[in-house]
């Protein structure tokens, strides 16, 4: 992505997932290790809750349990879960370096922890909001902002649309790599604007590394792709929002 | 062409640029089918839903075993806003941003907490984000937090005092009194957020607002 004054991007994600679960001990351990880099630990539990109605009862059972850290203003996080290690940056969004340094730090100290799990799946996402001003403006012509959006029969909503969600998923030639485009409008966190989601996720699932310098590698390389995914799928209009 | 419609509901104070939840939902269908659509369409907006930045997050449930103590909720309550703030943080200048972390660390300490008051709702202080960017000032409130959680920012200058209660549905609570051709005058009532520029102007609202040394 070309360097913005104010990038669009609401969170970033590297995420490594493994091909078999950890099992609770490990978890913990890795807790243990990874829980001083962050002021802060949530909890996390996954339940399943079975409701009995012949004869009324209630039964739950936990399918998994990990960890969020998470930084002192909230911004950087790192989720520990069984089967994934999730590290992410919400906004403000201060460049690939910095958190692919702390996403590597962090995969360093679990492999320490760990030792060598085969890895399933590979993968970053960049969600990315535009907040287009609205006030005084009756509609707003998307294609101003995306080259992604959706078409529809114009005769049937002449007065336009209040809202779209979109999903699409393909293949990318280069690494095997493959990437899924999620746009949506949302409810604005700003007066007189609207909102537009641009969601952009790159992963490698088949022939995944397994060793260090290759896997940074994949992912720096997703970072090139995911950047100009970016640039490919937003207009000089949405650009100088992000620039103002 | 693809246009989306600028929609705002102002008499309800809730306005909605463009998209209104209530109308956008489709009839609920019970095939394998429109659960399949229903579901892939979740799994995308609690991703987008800007208040809840992380849905990898929101489908885990953190473990409870009763009721939370004091500190615990003022904890949560601090996590909230600071993560709701990160939404906006591209709006925001980075000082205002960290001082406004110094501000809330402050006012969600537990030694200063009264035990029976609510910790900042979020629905709260959504109202008060919304507000910053949209009146945009430069100098930074005080706060506290009224009995049911709603969060407090006074402005004060000199003998000029602004209040501004930020309840839920982006509606704002204002008190004010200032000088005025020498006279004391006093106001208050209750706006949407969208209208406070408007409400303020004929009080010079600068006198508050524009003050970068603060």
């Amino acid at each position: 992505m070309t360097k913005y004054k104010r990038p669009p991007i609401t969170e970033a994600v590297i995420e490594i997932r493994l091909d078999e679960p950890l099992n609770k001990e490990k978890v913990e351990k890795l807790h243990e290790r990874l829980k001083n880099d962050y002021s802060s630990s949530d909890h996390l539990v996954e339940i399943e809750v079975r409701v009995e109605l012949k004869q009324p009862q209630a039964t739950a059972d936990e399918l998994g349990h990990g960890y969020k850290l998470a930084s002192e203003d909230q911004a950087d996080t790192l989720l520990i879960m069984p089967n994934l290690m999730a590290c992410s940056r919400l906004a403000p969004y201060n460049g690939w370096e910095k958190f692919r340094a702390r996403a590597e730090e962090n995969w360093t100290k679990w492999k320490k922890s760990t030792g060598y799990k085969k890895i399933q799946r590979l993968g970053t996402r960049y969600i990315n909001r535009i907040d287009i001003p609205a006030a005084d403006v009756e509609k707003i012509k998307i294609e101003d902002y995306l080259k992604v959006y959706p078409e529809y029969p114009e005769s049937e909503l002449p007065s336009g649309i209040l809202k779209y969600t979109m999903q699409i998923a393909g293949p990318i030639e280069e690494g095997n790599l493959g990437v899924i485009i999620n746009s949506s409008v949302i409810r604005s966190p700003l007066v007189d604007h609207l909102s537009v989601v641009l969601d952009i996720d790159v992963s490698l699932t088949s022939n995944v590394p397994q060793k260090d310098g290759e896997i940074w590698e994949i992912f720096d390389l997703m970072r090139v792709i995911k950047n100009r995914v970016f640039e490919s799928c937003v207009t000089d209009n949405a650009r100088k929002l992000f620039d103002k | 062409m693809s246009a989306l419609i600028s929609i705002r509901e102002k008499r309800t104070g809730s306005e909605v640029f463009g998209l209104r939840p209530d109308l956008v939902r489709p009839s609920m269908g019970t095939s394998d089918e429109a659960n399949a659509i229903k579901n892939s369409f979740e799994e995308i907006e609690k991703f987008q839903n800007w208040d809840r930045p992380s849905a990898k997050f929101a489908s885990f449930k953190l473990r409870s075993t009763g009721e939370k103590s004091l500190k615990e909720k003022l904890f949560d309550s601090l996590v909230s806003v600071k993560t709701m703030t990160s939404q906006i943080a591209m709006h925001l200048d980075k000082d205002w941003r960290t001082r406004l972390f110094t501000q809330l660390d402050d006012l969600l300490d537990i030694d200063d907490w009264h035990e029976d008051d609510e910790p900042v709702k979020e629905t709260s202080f959504g109202t008060f984000l919304r507000m910053i960017i949209h009146q945009d000032p430069k100098r930074r409130p005080g706060f506290g937090v009224s009995h049911k959680g709603f969060l407090i920012a006074a402005w004060t200058s000199g003998k000029d005092k602004l209040t501004l209660e930020y309840l839920p549905s982006d509606m704002i609570r204002w008190v004010l009194s200032c000088e005025i051709e020498g006279e004391c005058e006093r106001a208050a009532g209750e706006t949407p957020v969208w209208r406070l520029p408007e409400v303020l102007k004929a009080y010079r609202p600068e006198r508050w607002f524009l003050d970068a040394n603060y």
